[in-house]
């Protein structure tokens, strides 16, 4: 509701729906005399002090018929509005209760319907049941439900696939209760959103309708025909024409903005709860920059607004020829340090380092062109879906030549020759031919190679590969940790090579970090990963995760609890509620990441 | 229960193509393949989600109940946990409450839990919800699409833990589908192992990982990563 009044077109709906709410409840009760008093002695006036808006031919004061038809013209809008969306729904909903057959011809009556025009199908309908409010409302009514019919069908067609209907059907619960229980209740929002815009046009269409002379008849006046009796004296005093059109223009208005405004409110995903604002990462001393590193990066935070801090005070360094594993579940953080190293942190999302540096150069103290030109030639950058790094409208040799012209001012002929030669050294089979392919003719090992090759189009010093095999086969996955192993060792670059594998990790990699709740908890060699880890975290993963050779006699180990959300987190160790050595002090107290042994760190009060 | 000569087709595709898979009266059937393979099309046939030919023999076909790969759509968001889960109860009103106790029990959640939505629990616990639901149509066969995939590997144990229960519990048939032969192996008595629409190997796990006769196993097996080899 908040949302509702705080966008402008919001705000001025609301306050259109209420006055003529308002009007229409207040109206009768305080104009109605007035409205039907005959006068003679003033009949066709025009706008005067007495009249504002004028009189009619029975002298009637116009503005006090105008008060009064608010609430017939409302009431009918409701009315047609009501008939429209229970025939549509119903009409929408019938194929997925029907059997198969039936539900096809309802389709189909639905498709016709929705072809037809819908003025013409109104006043057929309006004159076949008489002229009069009843024809007018059946007729714009039955004129509104194919479209409420077609919105029913595909937003239910939508909801038959989801998991959870499939279940109710598994376990023979009736078609139509699955229809009343699990598809109409989530389809619903979208309808009532649908009914509010659908209110103002059945309004403006029964207005429509009695000016034609085929809606509300005399001696009933609705806004509509107050406008009929009032437009053909509009060039003499407009105003008596004017008042009933601004009336009708207003409430649709009112409607239209207030129904877009719901629709916009509730596709919007609920904002996260305020919470306190994000704690104050305590600056360590930064250390003199490692000149061997290629990448450094120290006390990088991400923060949301809310207090949402999803990494907090992370630091890393990756070696030339090294593989460093960054491997956390869900939420921990991983892919968001990525992004924050590749500059693509999304808005609204703040990133503050204490450095971070890439191939010797800071990147903060660079200049914008300097940046992007050195993080265009350096940085390559593989993510988990590869169609996310490919445009699908081009060809893929096309694409990678891309960067050799761009970035190396190479010619067209030599970038394509040197695309195709890239494409070779990734292991894809008759490269020339696949070059001119598109990228939905590859399969998904083939793609991930072509955005692998990309990334060797020019020196690649750091790569980061973001969960690139999590959608692939275990077969072609190998292939691809091969093929990354080749390339590191080749070019002499450092890679970043984030999972929530840590199977895979422990496979590849040279040294792993482990992340949980935005923060390093530990990092280590990986030959200590299976028998040397000392943080409890580390070793409850390693313990949890079955492998080849897990005693199958025995419970796999699991962690109690779950992860606290970035905007959860407290002030001590996050581990400390699901940790079995946990004491007074890890719940207040932040562990600081501290050297534990050679090229090991932790940060834990108790690791042992 | 047995598969006989299930295929399904779909227009000139065939998906699955002549399986003929034995599940054994209280025994989990691990069914292993990639992507492509035909291994959940197999679960969406045997459930009776998609047509197919061939038959399903040495049990009641209707009594077969699925647990979906992603727990996060398998449960009705406007529903309580108490509502999904008395869905394919067969009881009267009164018997009802009490018998939800008792499934959620058996998947180790607290009673409490009925009233709450699954927008308040985490995957795992949704994924037990899921597993409580199909409970209670006493199936005889329940099977399991890759359950654990959309799952944190600290919550999936706890998941494969109740799995296993289940079966030493209540005697429960599984046929168990999963891409990760690791999870696979662990919580198998038999596995089958499938290949463009065809099983090309079946046996008891240990057989079957520790001896593959076919190639395509073995560069299956071959393929699992594996923590400290390098």
């Amino acid at each position: 509701m908040r949302q509702l009044l705080r966008t402008p077109a919001g705000l001025a709906g609301t306050i259109l729906v209420a006055l003529m709410v308002v009007v229409a409840i207040i109206g009768p009760p305080i104009w109605g005399v007035e409205a039907e008093r005959i006068n003679p002695s003033v009949i066709l006036q025009g706008a005067s002090d007495a009249h504002p808006l004028g009189t009619d031919n029975l002298g009637r004061d116009i503005l006090a018929r105008v008060m009064v038809a608010g609430r017939l013209s409302l009431l009918l809008a409701l009315l047609t509005t009501l008939i429209g969306a229970v025939v549509g729904t119903v009409l929408g909903a019938l194929p997925s209760v029907l059997p198969r057959r039936g539900a096809r011809l309802v389709t189909g009556t639905v498709n016709a319907l929705v072809a037809f025009p819908g003025l013409l199908l109104a006043m057929f309908t309006a004159v076949v049941t008489g002229l009069g409010a009843k024809g007018a409302v059946l007729g714009i009514g039955v004129a509104i439900a194919p479209s409420f019919a077609r919105l029913t069908q595909t937003l239910a067609a939508s909801v038959a696939g989801a998991d959870y209907v499939s279940a109710a059907r598994m376990l023979g619960v009736p078609r139509m209760r699955v229809m009343t229980r699990h598809v109409l209740p989530n389809i619903a929002e979208p309808l009532i959103l649908n009914l509010t815009q659908a209110l103002g046009s059945a309004l403006l269409a029964l207005a429509g309708m009695s000016f034609l002379g085929l809606g509300v008849q005399p001696p009933s006046f609705d806004w509509g025909r107050l406008l009929f009796e009032g437009f053909n004296r509009i060039y003499d005093s407009p105003a008596v024409a004017l008042g009933p059109a601004v009336a009708v223009a207003l409430a649709g208005i009112g409607f239209n903005l207030l129904g877009d405004a719901l629709a916009r409110a509730a596709a919007r995903t609920t904002t996260p709860a305020k919470t306190a604002p994000a704690p104050v990462v305590a600056r360590q001393e930064i250390e003199e920059p490692d000149p061997e590193a290629v990448l450094e990066v120290r006390d990088l935070t991400v923060t949301f607004p809310g207090g949402v801090t999803p990494v907090r005070g992370l630091s890393l360094t990756v070696a030339p020829g090294e593989i460093v594993g960054l491997v956390g579940e869900s939420g921990s953080g991983k892919s968001l340090t990525a992004s924050a190293i590749g500059g693509l942190v999304p808005y609204p999302g703040e990133v503050t380092t204490g450095r971070l540096r890439l191939c010797g150069a800071d990147l903060d103290e660079l200049a914008e062109h300097e940046r992007r030109k050195l993080l265009g030639t350096s940085l390559a950058m593989v993510f988990q879906d590869p169609m996310a790094s490919l445009n699908p409208a081009l060809r893929v040799g096309g694409q990678l030549a891309e960067v050799a012209t761009v970035h190396q001012g190479a010619s067209r002929e030599k970038a394509w020759d040197r695309a195709v030669d890239r494409l070779d050294h990734v292991h894809i089979p008759e490269p020339a031919r696949r070059a001119r392919q598109h990228p939905h003719e590859l399969s998904g090992g083939m793609r991930q190679r072509v955005v692998i090759a990309m990334g060797l189009m020019g020196t690649p010093r750091l790569i980061i590969a973001d969960e690139p095999t999590t959608a692939l086969d275990v077969t072609v996955q190998r292939q691809i940790l091969r093929l990354l192993r080749q390339v590191t060792a080749e070019t002499g670059a450092a890679t970043l090579f984030i999972s929530h594998d840590i199977a895979v990790v422990g496979e590849l990699c040279h040294r792993v970090v482990v992340m949980y709740a935005g923060r390093v908890v530990e990092e280590l060699p990986v030959d200590q990963l299976v028998a040397g880890a000392a943080h409890p975290y580390t070793r409850a993963l390693v313990a949890s995760l079955p492998d080849m050779d897990t005693d199958r006699s025995q419970p796999l180990a699991s962690i109690p609890g779950r992860q606290p959300a970035p905007a959860e987190v407290g002030a001590g160790c996050a581990f400390a509620s699901r940790c079995e050595l946990a004491t007074d002090r890890c719940s207040t107290e932040l562990p600081p990441l501290i050297p534990y042994g050679k090229a090991h760190q932790v940060a834990c009060w108790e690791a042992q | 229960m047995i598969i006989k000569n299930l295929t399904v087709r779909f227009g000139g595709f065939t998906a699955v193509d002549d399986v003929t898979l034995e599940i054994p009266q209280g025994a989990i059937v691990g069914l292993v393949g990639e992507s492509g393979s035909g291994k959940s099309t197999l679960a969406k046939a045997v459930t009776g989600l998609v047509r197919y030919s061939g038959e399903i023999t040495g049990g009641d076909s209707r009594r077969i109940q699925m647990v979906f790969q992603n727990p996060y759509a398998s449960l009705n968001p406007r529903m309580t946990v108490g509502t999904s889960v008395a869905e394919g109860l067969k009881l009267p009103r009164a018997a009802r409450a009490a018998e939800v106790e008792r499934l959620l029990s058996l998947v180790s959640l607290p009673a409490a839990m009925a009233e709450r939505y699954p927008r308040e629990l985490s995957g795992g616990m949704r994924q037990r919800v899921a597993i409580a639901r199909a409970l209670g149509a006493r199936p005889e066969l329940l099977v399991a699409d890759e359950i654990t995939s959309a799952l944190d590997v600290s919550v999936q144990g706890a998941v494969l833990n109740l799995v296993r229960s289940l079966r030493e519990e209540l005697g429960l048939s599984m046929l168990f589908i999963s891409h990760n032969l690791a999870v696979v192996r662990y919580v198998s008595d038999f596995v089958a192992v499938m290949h463009q629409g065809r099983l090309v190997e079946v046996g008891p796990t240990e057989e079957v990982v520790g001896a593959p006769r076919d190639d395509y196993t073995r560069s299956l097996l071959e393929a699992v990563p594996r923590l400290g080899r390098v």
